[in-house]
Parts: structure tokens; C-alpha cells; sequence
């Protein structure tokens, strides 16, 4: 057998599909759970590469899978849009970990801390933002 | 220009008298209005004059790049305001223009999640008022910063507070030396550069020129730091406990959350038409163009950069300045957070004070209009240089 990692080919497939998409999730769950849970899995590095651990999991993970006319859809899919080059991968990676890391603030913000009852400033008690006046004005 | 055209053709008189009239009514209307201006302020015992500027304008501004306290004169508050507004509006431009050509090129990834995020965020930025995303900046997003005592740290020489941002201040000696070595090395940069480029058209020989243009923009200041005697420390702003529950930071250069909110507003609403304006330039270069340069065997930067930009470039450009100027202008909206630009202090509070509404708004008014032009012709003469040259 003839394992070639830096140019994964179509014979190891599984291998290297079980490598890719275990060393993703393991980079998404490491970000999640430092988002999430405030703890972070990869603290015994230096903080630099604890830090950087997802983007840097994610893209050795996304170099496993990049493998051209694999013969699986799903996969083909994903590399043409999401994974053609290494700079494609980090891009993808950032969007997907900016989204992560702001929706949840910006939804708590608009919607989970926000107050919609009630006619005067006042009202607003929580830390979100403050509709009343939109219902007031409507 | 041509004289023959200017002198008044006698002969036609059918097309003179529109001419005479308008002109009649307009010197009518102004007259009129001068008039009506004039007899109100003498009734209302106001003159008119611009000697109000030497006197002491007793009034604070919260936020200045320069010395200032109630003791200075009114001009001084107009430069203090007219730098504010110069100071946001050239960092707002810098920014806009890094996220615009950004998210343009963004919007025409082939990545499906970069080209989506950037669509994304240029409908929903482009979408919503100015006004709006102002106070969300300001009241939503810098008012959620924590206290100075939980301070944000980067690396123990900046901190971000709710009360601002605490940046290390430079402390130079000699720093005239220093700018004259700048300069210096931009002269032997662009001397090199021609150079390159007289050797690459007569002997076809290629220089290294971006190599040694980066060493020497390094080189050539750092020598002056040996050599000429400049010398810079910082100044690290520290957390100093001011009773027994008020911490605050000492030292450094505070930039004042007011400051942050516009210029963060200001970049992100125009960088979305410049994104658009990048998006158009490019879309506007012929696909045949693209397709030529891939078959002589371009990489996708090499076609980005060598034959799309500088093509594209000349779309680009003219909306461009349009944005920059409503970017300049719509600083004024710094009066809604109370950041200390130009409208704010002189048009407001010395406007307040003085009672001198004519001259006070005829300055302010003048100072846009010189700022708008000077940035619209720094940008026509950009635009000159990269045209076509025709021969």
C-alpha cells in the first residue's frame, strides 16, 4: 500500500477520507466547545498554535479530502466549490469560523436578550436591544 | 480656450435676450436676498464680520489632535473640529477601500461560502441607514466592551475599554531625521524602478526591482535609526486604580469609542458600494481577455493582477471618488454620537455661542467644498495616470 500524504489519490480513498473528515471535526469541535462550553481542548499547546489549532486542523483535514474525480458526488461538490486550492480551504474555514463565533452574539443580541414588551424606556431591562419603540411607533 | 466663442454675437440678438434675462433675475434674486438678510440683522442690532474668530471661545472639545482648552480662540476650535473630521474621514476611506476591493473580489470567488458571505454582506450593509448602523456601532456593539479593570488585553501593550481603546504612544527624538529618510528611500525607489525599466527595454534584462525596492524601504530608515541619532520608546498605557471601585488607564493614546463607532460605520456602509464598483470593473473586462491570458498559461493571480485590474481600474475609479466624497460628507453625521467633527463644534456649539449663523455656516460650508474638491481632483489626476494612453 502506498500512502502518499501530500497528494492523496483516488485508490486510499477511504483512508484518507477517514483522516480528512476526522481531523475536521475534531477542529470543529474544539472551536465549538471553546465558543460554546469556554474550554479549550488544545490548552497543553503554546498559545499561538492553540489559537490557530482549528484553521490548521481544518486544513490538513480539507488536504485529505481534496482528491479530484473521486467518483463520490457529495465530495466532488464540496471540493469544487468549497475546496479547490489550499487558499480556498483557509477562506471557507474563516468564513465558517467568523459565523460561528458572531451569529450566536449578534442573534442573542436581536432576539434571546432583547426586549419586545412594554412602552417606555424603562422596559428595557435586559442587555439586548431595545424594540419597544418599534411596536410603540407601529 | 477659445475668445471667439465668449464675445457676444450682435447679429443674433433673438438668442441674447434669454441670456440678459436669467442673468437680471439671478442678480435680482441674490440682491434681493442680500438685502433682506442685511436690514433683518440691522434691525435686530447683528453685524456682520468675521473678527469673532480671534476671540477666546470658552467652550471644551472632548476629543482633539492638537493643544486645545477654552482659553483658545474660535479659529483654533474650527481646526481642532476640521482635523477631527479629516482624521475620520481619511481612516474611514483607507478602510473602506481594504474591505470594498476585498468583498468585490469576494463577490466573484468561485468558493461558494466566500461569495455568498460577501453578498450577504453587501445587501444587508447597503440596506440600512447610515444613521442606524451608526448607533448600533455605538450604542449596541462598543457599549457591550468591557469595564477598564476587565479590559480586553492584547499582549499587555494595548487594551480595548468601554471608555475606548488604549493604543502605546511614540515617543520619538529626532523624528524630522526620520521623514527625510523616508523620503529618501521613496526617491531611490522610484530612481531604481526607472532603471529596472530602462534595462528591461533595451537589454531585456530583468531586475529583481521589487526586492530591492522592499530592502531599501527598510534599509534606508532603519539606518537612520544607527546613524542619524532617532530614537523611539513607547509609552504603555497602565491600569491605575482611581478610588476604590474606579480603575482607569493611564498613559498611552486613548481612541475614543465616538471616534471608533463613525470610522467603523462610515468604512463598512461605503466599502459595500465600493465592493459593487470593484464587482462592475471587473465583470466589465471582456471574458475573451480572461480566457487569452489563461492560454498563454497565466496563473489566476498573474491574470487578476496583470490583465484584469489595470483595465478594470478605469471603471473602477470615477464612482469610486463619488463614494469617497459621500464618505467625507456624511462624517457630519458625527453630531448624532456627539464625536467632535466640524459640524459638531463649529457649526453647533461656536454657531450656538456666537449667534453668527451667516459667516459661521458660509466657512463650514466652503471647508466641505474645499475638501470635496481637492479629494475630487487628487482622484481625477489618479484617474489621468491610469487611462489609456493613446499616441
Amino acid at each position: 500500500m502506498n500512502l502518499n500524504i501530500l497528494k492523496p489519490n483516488k485508490e486510499n480513498i477511504s483512508i484518507y477520507l477517514v483522516m480528512g473528515v476526522g481531523l475536521l471535526s475534531v477542529g470543529f469541535i474544539d472551536i465549538l466547545s471553546n465558543t460554546f462550553f469556554n474550554f479549550n481542548i488544545t490548552r497543553i499547546f503554546p498559545e499561538i498554535i492553540s489559537y490557530l489549532s482549528p484553521l490548521l486542523l481544518g486544513v490538513f483535514g480539507l488536504h485529505f479530502i481534496r482528491i479530484e474525480y473521486s467518483g463520490n458526488k457529495t465530495l466532488d461538490i464540496i471540493n469544487k466549490n468549497l475546496n479547490s486550492s489550499n487558499f480556498n480551504a483557509i477562506l471557507s474555514l474563516i468564513v465558517v469560523f467568523i459565523l460561528i463565533k458572531y451569529l450566536p452574539l449578534l442573534l442573542k443580541w436581536a432576539f434571546f436578550d432583547a426586549n419586545f414588551l412594554g412602552n417606555t424606556k424603562e422596559d428595557c431591562t435586559g442587555d439586548g436591544a431595545c424594540w419597544v419603540f418599534v411596536k410603540v411607533w407601529l | 480656450m477659445n475668445l471667439k466663442n465668449l464675445s457676444i454675437n450682435l447679429k443674433n440678438k433673438k438668442k441674447l435676450i434669454p441670456q440678459v434675462l436669467t442673468l437680471l433675475f439671478i442678480v435680482l434674486g441674490i440682491s434681493y436676498f442680500a438685502f433682506n438678510a442685511q436690514t433683518n440683522m440691522g434691525n435686530r442690532g447683528i453685524s456682520f464680520g468675521y473678527g469673532f474668530l480671534g476671540q477666546e471661545a470658552s467652550f471644551d472639545i472632548g476629543f482633539s489632535l492638537i493643544d486645545y482648552d477654552g482659553s483658545h480662540t474660535y479659529a483654533r476650535a474650527f481646526l481642532v473640529g476640521l482635523l477631527n473630521t479629516l482624521l475620520v474621514s481619511s481612516i474611514g476611506i483607507l478602510i473602506a477601500t481594504l474591505i470594498g476591493v476585498t468583498v468585490g473580489i469576494g463577490r466573484l470567488s468561485s468558493n461558494y461560502l466566500v461569495a455568498k458571505f460577501s453578498e450577504v454582506y453587501v445587501e444587508v450593509f447597503r440596506n440600512i441607514p447610515l444613521l442606524l448602523q451608526l448607533f448600533f456601532w455605538y450604542f449596541a456593539a462598543l457599549r457591550a466592551l468591557p469595564l477598564p479593570e476587565q479590559a480586553i488585553n492584547f499582549y499587555d501593550i494595548s487594551y480595548l475599554t468601554v471608555k475606548g481603546w488604549y493604543v502605546p504612544k511614540f515617543l520619538w527624538t529626532n523624528f524630522s531625521v526620520f521623514i527625510y529618510s523616508i523620503l529618501a528611500s521613496i526617491i531611490a525607489i522610484i530612481f531604481v524602478s526607472k532603471y529596472a525599466k530602462k534595462q528591461r527595454e533595451e537589454f531585456g534584462k530583468q531586475l529583481p526591482s521589487f526586492y530591492i525596492a522592499t530592502g531599501l524601504f527598510f534599509l534606508i530608515p532603519s539606518l537612520s535609526f544607527l546613524i542619524g541619532g532617532v530614537k523611539l520608546n513607547f509609552e504603555i498605557p497602565v491600569l491605575k486604580q482611581m478610588s476604590t471601585t474606579i480603575f482607569n488607564f493611564h498613559g498611552g493614546v486613548s481612541i475614543i469609542p465616538e471616534l471608533l463607532s463613525l470610522a467603523m460605520a462610515l468604512s463598512m456602509y461605503t466599502a459595500t458600494f465600493i465592493a459593487e464598483n470593484v464587482r462592475a470593473g471587473i465583470l466589465g473586462i471582456g471574458k475573451g481577455q480572461k480566457e487569452a491570458a489563461a492560454s498563454i498559461g497565466l496563473t489566476k493571480t498573474q491574470i487578476l493582477k496583470l490583465v484584469v485590474l489595470p483595465q478594470a481600474l478605469r471603471i473602477i475609479i470615477p464612482p469610486t471618488t463619488n463614494q469617497y466624497l459621500n464618505l467625507t460628507k456624511n462624517s457630519s453625521l458625527a453630531a448624532a454620537i456627539a464625536y467632535p467633527d466640524l459640524v459638531l463644534v463649529f457649526a453647533g456649539t461656536a454657531l450656538m455661542q456666537t449667534g453668527r449663523a451667516i459667516e459661521i455656516v458660509s466657512i463650514t460650508m466652503g471647508t466641505y467644498l474645499l475638501i470635496s474638491l481637492s479629494i475630487s481632483s487628487f482622484m481625477n489626476w489618479y484617474n489621468k495616470s491610469v487611462a489609456i494612453k493613446e499616441k
